[in-house]
């Protein structure tokens, strides 16, 4: 069933955090290991510091894979603006700061 | 912010404290202290002072400080107790008790009586305590000492060229461990902007790994910051005071010589055209600036290294103490019980009270009408409702009981303190503090006790030498009592001192007019003399009963609680004063009697049992009852309600107070009811035998006896009768 | 969403005047008498700091951040202590207990509000 050179998508919940980056990268990591490009939805994040902004960073850093973070949500997009990272990252980050938040 | 409710809290708080510091001190007289005393001790005025500085109450802070400091050298073992050292403690919490009490009144605060103890608890404090005394300021951490910039030593025109930036340059390398310590630098750049604006952020990701290969809870970022603000270099530093022991923070002020940017790049480890990239990018420097500064540090690196010019590392290096570890566990099971406790408003509380007293009698009315609507299901509903309601009464009262205990704490310093001042030597045995009684009830007995305190051992226990000569122990007894009676709860205050001297109160009552030379008096007659306003001791004022509160004062105090004040002295052994009180003035489970057509209520504790008034003994003042004699009076001749004919049958209510018995005859027993007390009006305040009112279930008003007074009065009655035989038989023809 | 800060402290009136002015700066606040209390009253729900004396009966603050730093759910939550001025060895211990933020008693609200939102944001 695994689709050959194919996307994967996660959406995280909670906190991108000190206390769930292990985990996250683990599953990130993962992923990548089975799929070329990685979608991340941040729809679903409350919380983020730090150590979640670092992984966001870190991720990009995947020499022939591809992760990209999509619908981030306003806890994401505040830190971002803080860190003046919002370019950086090379996520449309408009597009997902116009869209309304996704019910859980 | 409204405090004043945590202000209440913090009064209450402290009274405790203070409480809890005394019993220690006392204890400290006596027995050498255990550890987890000595440490209670010292978080006694540790938590007065912290909760004291919060609301900005500098007088308190700044004594109870010095406090501390003795305290803390003492369960340090740097010093040991003393009586002197006691003493000196003593006073100090008195001083504070002061102080508080002071907040508590919006009074100004008595700071200069502190003064003189100040000088002397300096004494017992070590030289860091005497300094840090003047330490009214409350701060956070002590700013960091900021080493002094250390200036090049060589200053030529070009490097000390200021050049243009009108904003701080902040550069911020943290720790690897800072995220995993807790903190977190994009919360402490965001917090920058309460001090300014945030010109520019530049995060560094420079030294970022990639996913695979890093560990995402070590700190790889680097930020360089702009920042617009008016604050001082050491504001700024204090932004990361909690970061700052492996962080590498460097504060660049606006229009810095260029010196310091070139410091700042050769400190750090990131290559130094990048790093004046990101100068520029944050627009501390321009490229100009930066290509020349680059080109002169070319230059001088021929000659001597930059190196360490500036670097205000704000890192304070944790000094190692080498102390070892002390345990601290506090037994202490009272303050531990604070969490399972909620502290109310009386004033709450009072209004619960209120309308649980509406309640009961809106459900006795409910069961009235039950009964007459002679309804088995409506009956039913009632029962249950109203059985419900007497535990939610039961409950609302048990919440106002308080022990007595809270009142007895207090009587182990004034015994000291007084004992000393008089040169007597005095035990105090406290027993049945737990006993409880309403929070009103023990707010107003306080007084009265200690004058009866004050009194046993100013005149009841005698000196050391005249204990010797009769045979005693050169120690006193001071016995503090309480416990349960029937609905009662009975205070005993007990010496075993020399007695009351009957010949003397009686020769001062005749001499004062209270009696006359030839009055027959029984030994117990005589005793309440004291009691009586006018007798005075005056001939032994001393400094302590001189406060011109006379026994009669006391009496009348405790009267007014519903109270009976009783003396029991043997002579060579000792005196008993005795106070029984009522355990709560709001509700009493009652027992209806009619008469004339008037309802009256007695409380149910006292009743003992009823029974048929004899034809026989239908006028004098006592009847037979069991080959007892049980003196008894009329309630239809005490209220005058004889205008209506008597009935054939009449009954006797037997009650008791304070373990005498008399009978009341009255015309009917109509049962148990629940009795809300309401206050008397001023009409019956003066009413002899009625101690309060309540509205009956039918809406009707009800006289609440009083029972210790009727008591009294039938024996007194009964006295008449027997001794005076003359005036009754006139009265009977 | 708001953040949560637990305050521990044997002082009912310190805790009061702390956590009012946390609540008025829009934190969630939990209450607790001293270590053990505290560590009852977490049972492992998410707090974000943790403000805890030094001198408390039952439970100390140290004995409580070394307990604290056992939990894995709590391994990062930042610890301010309390402490007195001339406490350099209750800082040591409280240090390798787990506690790297300090304020020093007695301090104002708004000093304690400002070093809560210098760790939380």
């Amino acid at each position: 069933m695994k689709a050959p050179a194919s996307a994967m998508s996660l959406r995280p919940q909670g906190e991108l955090g000190i206390y769930t980056v292990a985990t996250l990268r683990h599953d990130w990591l993962q992923a990548l290991g089975a799929h070329d490009e990685l979608e991340i939805d941040l729809g679903g994040i409350t919380e983020i510091d730090t150590a979640g902004l670092q992984l966001m960073l870190m991720a990009k850093r995947c020499p022939g894979k591809t992760v990209r973070f999509v619908n981030h949500a306003d806890a994401v997009l505040r830190l971002l603006e803080l860190a003046n990272l919002g370019g950086a990252l090379g996520d449309p980050l408009l597009v997902a700061r116009t869209r309304p938040q996704p019910q859980e | 912010m409204d405090l004043s409710q945590a202000l209440a809290t913090f009064l209450d708080e402290s009274r405790d404290l203070l409480a809890q510091m005394e019993d220690i001190l006392l204890r400290a007289e006596t027995v050498a202290l255990p550890a987890e005393d000595m440490h209670a001790l010292f978080r006694c005025a540790h938590t007065i002072k912290g909760s004291a500085g919060l609301f900005g109450l500098d007088a308190v802070v700044d004594f109870t400080h010095v406090v501390e400091n003795v305290l803390d050298r003492l369960r340090n073992g740097e010093i040991a107790f003393s009586d002197e050292l006691i003493n000196l403690l003593l006073e100090a919490q008195d001083h504070i008790a002061r102080l508080v009490r002071a907040v508590a009144d919006a009074a100004p605060l008595p700071e200069h009586e502190g003064e003189p103890l100040l000088a002397r608890l300096r004494l017992f404090g070590d030289a860091a305590g005497g300094a840090g005394a003047g330490g009214t300021q409350a701060t956070l951490p002590a700013p960091i000492d900021t080493p002094a910039v250390t200036q090049p030593l060589e200053v030529d025109a070009a490097s000390s060229v200021s050049i243009g930036a009108e904003h701080w340059h902040l550069s911020l390398r943290f720790g690897r461990d800072v995220l995993r310590n807790g903190m977190d630098p994009l919360a402490f750049i965001n917090y920058l902007r309460t001090l300014g604006e945030l010109v520019h952020v530049e995060t560094l990701v420079d030294a970022l790994p990639e996913l695979a290969a890093g560990d995402p809870e070590t700190c790889h970022l680097g930020f360089e910051i702009a920042l617009r603000s008016a604050a001082t270099k050491a504001e700024i530093e204090a932004v990361f005071e909690f970061a700052q022991d492996d962080a590498t923070i460097t504060i660049v002020a606006p229009n810095a010589r260029i010196d310091d940017y070139l410091a700042l790049i050769d400190a750090l480890d990131e290559d130094a055209r990048r790093l004046g990239e990101i100068l520029v990018a944050c627009g501390s420097v321009t490229e100009r600036e930066l290509a020349r500064a680059l080109a002169h540090q070319r230059a001088a690196a021929a000659a001597a290294p930059i190196g360490e010019l500036l670097i205000d590392q704000a890192a304070v290096q944790p000094r190692v103490v080498e102390a070892a570890l002390g345990k601290q566990k506090a037994a202490d099971g009272r303050r531990n019980s604070e969490a399972k406790s909620v502290k109310v408003p009386a004033d709450r509380l009072d209004a619960l009270i209120d309308q649980v007293g509406e309640l009961v009698i809106a459900g006795a009315a409910t069961q009235l009408q039950a009964q007459r609507a002679d309804s088995r299901a409506l009956h039913e509903v009632a029962s249950n409702l109203l059985r419900l309601v007497e535990d939610v009464r039961d409950s609302a009262l048990r919440l106002r009981m308080t022990p007595i205990g809270e009142v007895f704490n207090r009587f182990p310093r004034v015994v000291r303190d007084v004992a000393r001042e008089l040169g007597k030597k005095i035990e105090l045995v406290i027993s049945g503090a737990d006993a409880e009684l309403d929070k009103s009830m023990v707010e107003k007995i306080g007084d009265p006790l200690m004058h009866l305190v004050r009194n046993a051992i100013d005149h009841g226990i005698e000196a050391p030498a005249r204990r010797a000569q009769a045979g005693k122990p050169a120690r006193g007894t001071l016995r503090l009592n309480a416990y349960h009676e029937s609905g009662s709860i009975v205070i005993e205050v007990a010496d075993d001192g020399a007695g009351l001297d009957a010949e003397r109160i009686l020769a001062k009552a005749v001499e004062r007019g209270l009696v006359t030379a030839d009055a027959q008096l029984g030994a117990a007659e005589i005793h309440r003399l004291i009691l009586e306003p006018g007798f005075s001791t005056a001939a032994e004022v001393t400094s302590l009963s001189g406060r011109g509160v006379g026994m009669d004062v006391v009496k009348s105090n405790v009267e007014a609680l519903r109270g009976t004040l009783d003396i029991a002295s043997v002579p060579g052994g000792g005196t008993t004063m005795r106070i029984c009180l009522p355990l709560t003035l709001a509700i009493i489970d009652g027992f209806q009697v009619g008469v004339a057509g008037s309802t009256f209520i007695l409380p149910l504790d006292a009743v003992i049992e009823c029974i048929e008034l004899p034809a026989a003994a239908q006028t004098a003042g006592y009847l037979r009852l069991r080959d007892q004699v049980l003196p008894f009076l009329r309630l239809r001749e005490m209220f005058a309600l004889d205008t209506e004919p008597r009935p054939v049958r009449q009954n006797v209510v037997v009650v008791r107070f304070a373990g005498r018995q008399a009978g009341i005859a009255v015309d009917a027993l109509l049962g148990e009811c629940q009795t809300v007390i309401k206050p008397l009006g001023r009409l019956f305040e003066r009413v002899a035998g009625v101690a309060g009112s309540t509205i009956l279930g039918t809406g009707e008003v009800a006289l609440i006896l009083d029972v210790p007074q009727l008591v009294q009065r039938a024996i007194t009655h009964e006295g008449r009768a027997t001794a005076a035989v003359q005036p009754l038989r006139t009265l009977a023809a | 969403m708001s953040k949560t800060v637990l305050i521990v402290d044997d002082s009912a009136s310190l805790r009061q005047v702390v956590s009012l002015s946390l609540k008025g700066a829009g934190y969630a606040v939990i209450e607790a008498c001293d270590g053990r209390d505290a560590l009852g009253k977490l049972a492992g729900q998410k707090v974000h700091l943790i403000i805890s004396d030094v001198n408390m009966p039952n439970m100390d603050g140290i004995a409580f951040v070394r307990e604290l730093k056992k939990n894995p759910s709590y391994k990062f939550t930042p610890v301010i202590m309390l402490t007195t001025e001339a406490a350099e060895e209750k800082k040591r211990l409280g240090q390798e207990a787990g506690a790297r933020a300090w304020v020093v008693k007695p301090f104002q609200p708004q000093q304690m509000l400002a070093a809560v939102s210098k760790l939380v944001m």
